[in-house]
């Protein structure tokens, strides 16, 4: 496996490796990982026609090759070749997909979704579907059906979620580059406890039609990899408007993405820092520290930084789970076991076989939140703490949105620790809800956020902390050439380990 | 104990399946019956990942239906989700509108002639309950005013078939079809009103397109709030509200009121269950047994969790489309029964008939336009193409004739051209071959011959050739003149205009 698209697309080009080698090789590591004493778990199941589009990729190359027409190729497939991981709850026509849950066992899906069909259309080969937390509802990747993804940096600690397989696959050199999703930041998250690039996309910009959804006011797909490159590039193949997404996006300025430039002029960049981050009780020192190294590095390039109160990011959290739960616990209930997915039926009429299958089928993490979704919006409480949560997100997202009327990007840390050990939090939800405190404003204010591996923390095994580069909506471009800055003077701070 | 009085107290809530090509939230086909589950796709079938978009024409239709029915059209609205569990709900959730209908504060007048004699007008029987003033009356007693408080848009979902014993199949074909849901206040008060309201809905809608309004095909389907409001010793007493559901035929809603007000009598009668506003009885009416069914107690509360529908963005109604909307809807029945009456002096029969639907009333105006005698052009439409096209079971928009063929069959003769009874020839060729009546009517040879030199000639060869007649009316047989006439317009293989040759023949035979 080569380190970056870039090297491989080189590589395919003159024909040094073919797309099935790459392929087979993802399999076989795969396979020898789970053999292994502490599988990483981060892929569920490669899927079974990768090989064969790989094999299509390889013969359209061979032709090009022949004809010299290989580059003019390339300027209209981009990715040709190019394998990726993809999360489990991301629709790939043909194959399964278990949204890390038994309930979804044995379902196929029989359409791909947008960002799939666009990423294919570039030339990309999907590889297979990476571990997740059940559903997408969890912090760890700890809440899956088929058991926990392992951090490849240290396999004592945790991936992070719900994306961590997918982090995991990228940081294991497992696949180029992965497709995550997020509602409250389980791209950013797991990105930093792997030390990966990991963006969150403005809402919108990736379609959603076909990725089952959690949240779907606050759900978007992000992308992961080891450079800024590697997610500018299937971005810039996947971003756009949708007809089947009504919700979807188109993302001005994402040409630069295909040759994505560095950012220059430090000088007129205005930096915010919001004052409750830097009062949060909860900020791992070790974090604080690297923290502090980014804010240098902006300084020293010639940014400014200034310290900003923004009192109603207080209310994030609970704004983000009264309208992320009540969203899910609607979401959820297309899965009763009638159509699709697994059944349970004692033959006792309808109200027992939902019961059933529903108890049997989904985990005890997300009962809870299916419960708490309930219960926010039943009648009895006339929806109100549902339309305060509704309240309070548009407050956030009006005072972010007047935030970046005087600066061009809000800096802090992707999360207040780094990544924990397996099985330290899985107890408790709520210290588990905190992971995402830094991470959810985002996602109510439905704008695009970078995390970039930043350095290490002593404390944890020198497992990475990452920092989050947030802009305006639909400011993707800057924020990638701004990673490409950083990238370029830290080399991914020393935590992915080259083969 | 002595009850005085009582009155029925009925609203309603009718579903109708719009006219629209596809589906509301995806591409598949709108369209009644076929195979089972041929017509669905991962949206209608709620699968993983898929995602409603509004489809063309729906917000428009609803906005017609709104403007037919008198309400204010919404500028600015979104869709919600309401929830319940059922294996014909593919989501778990339905797509409704919950807070901001499209549609708001209307009212449907229903013809009261309609009605039986004792509940036409007046009296207190007249009056809905809470109704501000007078302001049902309309027109003396002609009308009685229902008040409509809401149009939305909502998706139907799919329809189970459950067999005996184990299985129950489901088809989906169904799912996801397009519907607005409307509902009145409370402002009926018989069961005989309450059915003529859904029928009055069903003219209206139809007439403006909005929907086939096809009752055995579900098209449509109301369920009737009813109770009663009693008088025991001078004191008001309500009883609890029963929703009847799915009544799909004006017939069933009738029975199942009438039944329902004496169930509920009788309830009260025996043990006085207090009126609870929140709460409903759920009542399905069984047309076998002719009484209704308890479908879910008012104990079992149900909680639809509505939650604003994140897959679809609010959106705004635009003025355009707004206008657009009531162009489509045009003239309504009732003011075009008191139009055409007025205007062509027509029967209450004949514009009753002409006003059936939409279109035959267009193309019976079309084809008076530039009529002579325009109650002639009502006959030809009533008395002849109207017989053809029920027997053949044909409707105005299948005919291939246009309303000129009409015009000028009916100018032709008011013109005398031809006889009325050359007419119904004309008209019989006309159908069958789509020529305009003026190009038969020269084919066949059939105008009279009105030209005075022409009928001269005619005239006087008949009166040269029949010397005998000649003298028997100087002998003052006067009836040779009727003879001779018939000789006329035999020479004249009928054609002459008989009228002016009897003259010419009497004036003839006076002067010899
Ligand atoms: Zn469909």
């Amino acid at each position: 496996m080569y380190y970056t698209i870039k090297e491989t697309v080189e590589a395919l080009k003159k024909g040094e490796v073919t797309s099935a080698q790459l392929v087979k090789n993802s399999v076989e590591t795969f396979e020898a990982d789970k053999a292994g004493e502490r599988p990483l778990n981060a892929f569920l199941e490669m899927y079974e026609d990768a090989l064969s589009k790989a094999e299509a990729a390889d013969k359209e190359i061979e032709e090009a090759r022949a004809s010299g027409t290989v580059d003019a190729l390339y300027e209209k497939k981009p990715l040709l070749g190019v394998p990726f991981a993809n999360k489990d709850n991301i629709s790939c026509r043909g194959n399964r997909l278990t949204c890390g849950s038994k309930l979804l066992d044995g379902y196929v899906a029989p359409y791909s979704a947008t960002v799939i069909s666009r990423l294919e259309n570039a030339g990309a080969v999907p590889l297979g579907r990476c571990n997740q937390d059940e559903f997408a509802m969890g912090s760890s990747t700890e809440y899956s059906s088929y058991g926990a993804t392992r951090n490849p940096i240290n396999r004592d600690y945790v991936s992070g979620g719900s994306s961590g397989g997918s982090a995991a696959a990228v940081a294991a050199n497992q696949a180029l580059f992965s497709l995550g999703t997020e509602t409250g930041g389980s791209v950013r998250l797991p990105a930093s406890y792997c030390g990966l690039y990991g963006l969150k996309p403005t809402y919108g910009v990736l379609s959603r039609w076909g990725v089952v959804a959690y949240g779907s006011s606050l759900d978007q797909v992000g992308i992961m990899g080891h450079t800024p490159e590697d997610i500018a590039l299937p971005l810039s193949a996947m971003c756009g408007a949708d007809m089947y997404d009504d919700t979807s996006a188109d993302l001005p300025g994402s040409d630069s993405l295909r040759t994505l430039k560095p950012y220059g002029d430090f000088s007129s960049l205005k930096i915010a820092i919001p004052k409750q981050f830097l009062e949060t009780k909860g900020l791992d020192p070790d974090v604080g520290a690297v923290f502090d190294s980014t804010k240098k590095w902006f300084e020293e390039k010639g940014a400014v930084i200034e310290v900003v109160d923004l009192p109603v990011l207080e209310a994030s959290i609970a704004s983000y789970y009264v309208i992320a739960l009540s969203e899910a616990a609607s979401n959820l209930s297309r899965f009763d076991g009638i159509r699709y997915g697994r059944r349970v039926d004692n033959g006792n009429g309808y109200d027992e076989l939902y019961k059933d299958t529903r108890s049997e089928g989904f985990g005890p993490e997300v009962k809870r939140r299916i419960i708490i979704g309930n219960y926010v919006l039943s009648e009895q409480f006339s929806g109100s703490t549902y339309k305060k949560g509704m309240s309070v997100r548009a407050r956030i997202q009006k005072e972010v949105a007047a935030l970046y009327e005087k600066y061009d990007l809000i800096l802090c840390p992707t999360c207040p620790t780094p990544a924990f050990k397996l099985g330290q939090k899985v107890d408790d939800p709520l210290e588990m809800y905190l992971s995402d405190m830094y991470t959810v404003f985002v996602n109510l204010a439905r704008i695009p956020s970078i995390n970039v591996p930043a350095g290490r923390a002593a404390g944890t095994d020198g497992m990475p902390v990452g920092m989050q580069f947030a802009g305006p909506m639909f400011s993707e471009a800057k924020l990638l050439q701004l990673a490409l800055a950083w990238e370029n003077d830290h080399k991914g701070c020393g935590v992915p380990v080259k083969e | 104990m002595a009850i005085d009085k009582y009155e029925i107290v009925i609203g309603c809530e009718i579903h109708t399946q719009l006219l629209t090509k596809t589906k509301a939230f995806c591409a598949c086909e709108n369209r009644y019956g076929g195979m089972p589950n041929t017509r669905v796709c991962p949206v209608c079938l709620g699968l993983p990942g898929a995602m409603p978009r509004i489809s063309k024409g729906y917000v428009e239709l609803g906005a017609v239906a709104g403007h037919a029915l008198n309400c204010n059209i919404a500028r600015f609205t979104k869709f919600d989700r309401k929830h319940y569990f059922y294996p014909d709900l593919t989501k778990g959730y339905q797509i409704t509108q919950y807070d901001i209908p499209l549609c708001t504060d209307g009212h449907v007048d229903l013809p009261m002639h309609k009605l039986p004699k004792e509940q036409q007008f007046g009296g207190e029987k007249c009056r809905p309950k809470n109704f501000v003033g007078d302001d049902c009356i309309i027109e003396n007693g002609k009308y009685r005013r229902v008040r409509v408080e809401r149009i939305h848009l909502e998706e139907d979902v799919g329809k189970s078939l459950h067999l005996q014993g184990t299985h129950s199949y489901i088809d989906y074909n169904r799912s996801g079809t397009p519907l607005i849901e409307i509902v009145t206040k409370p402002d009926m008060t018989s069961p005989e009103e309450a059915a003529l309201f859904m029928e009055t809905v069903q003219e209206i809608l139809r007439y403006v397109k909005v929907t086939n309004g096809n009752l055995e095909e579900g098209n449509m389907r109301c369920d009737a709030n009813i109770n009663l409001n009693v008088w025991e010793d001078g004191k008001l007493y309500h009883t609890p509200i029963s929703e009847i559901k799915n009544l799909n035929s004006f017939q069933k809603i009738k029975d199942a009121c009438s039944y329902e007000a004496q169930r509920q009598l009788k309830e009260f009668q025996e043990d006085r269950q207090p009126f609870n506003p929140g709460f409903k009885v759920t009542m399905g009416w069984d047309d076998d047994k002719k009484c209704t069914v308890v479908q879910r107690t008012k104990n079992s509360f149900v909680d639809y969790r509505f939650v604003v529908e994140p897959d679809i963005k609010p959106f705004s109604v635009s003025e355009e489309l707004i206008s657009r909307a009531l162009e489509k809807v045009g003239e309504l029945p009732e003011a075009k029964r008191t139009r055409l009456k007025k205007e062509y002096g027509l029967s209450d029969f004949d514009v009753e008939t002409l006003t059936q639907t939409r279109d035959l009333a267009v193309w019976f105006e079309e084809a008076a336009k530039n009529a002579k005698d325009v109650k002639k052009v009502a006959n030809w439409i009533l008395a002849e193409l109207l017989a053809v096209l029920n027997e053949k079971k044909e409707t105005i928009n299948d005919v291939t004739i246009t309303p000129a063929h009409i015009t000028e069959l009916v100018n032709a003769i008011a013109d005398k051209k031809i006889s009325n009874a050359q007419g119904k020839t004309v008209f019989a060729k006309m159908l069958e071959t789509n020529k305009m009546p003026s190009v038969i009517i020269k084919e066949e040879g059939m105008e009279t011959v009105s030209d005075a030199g022409a009928i001269e000639s005619i005239v006087d060869k008949v009166i040269a050739d029949n010397p005998k007649a000649v003298s028997d009316y100087k002998g003052g047989k006067t009836n040779v003149v009727g003879w001779l006439m018939g000789q006329v317009m035999k020479a004249s293989g009928g054609k002459v205009n008989p009228k002016a040759a009897t003259e010419l023949v009497a004036k003839k035979l006076a002067s010899m």
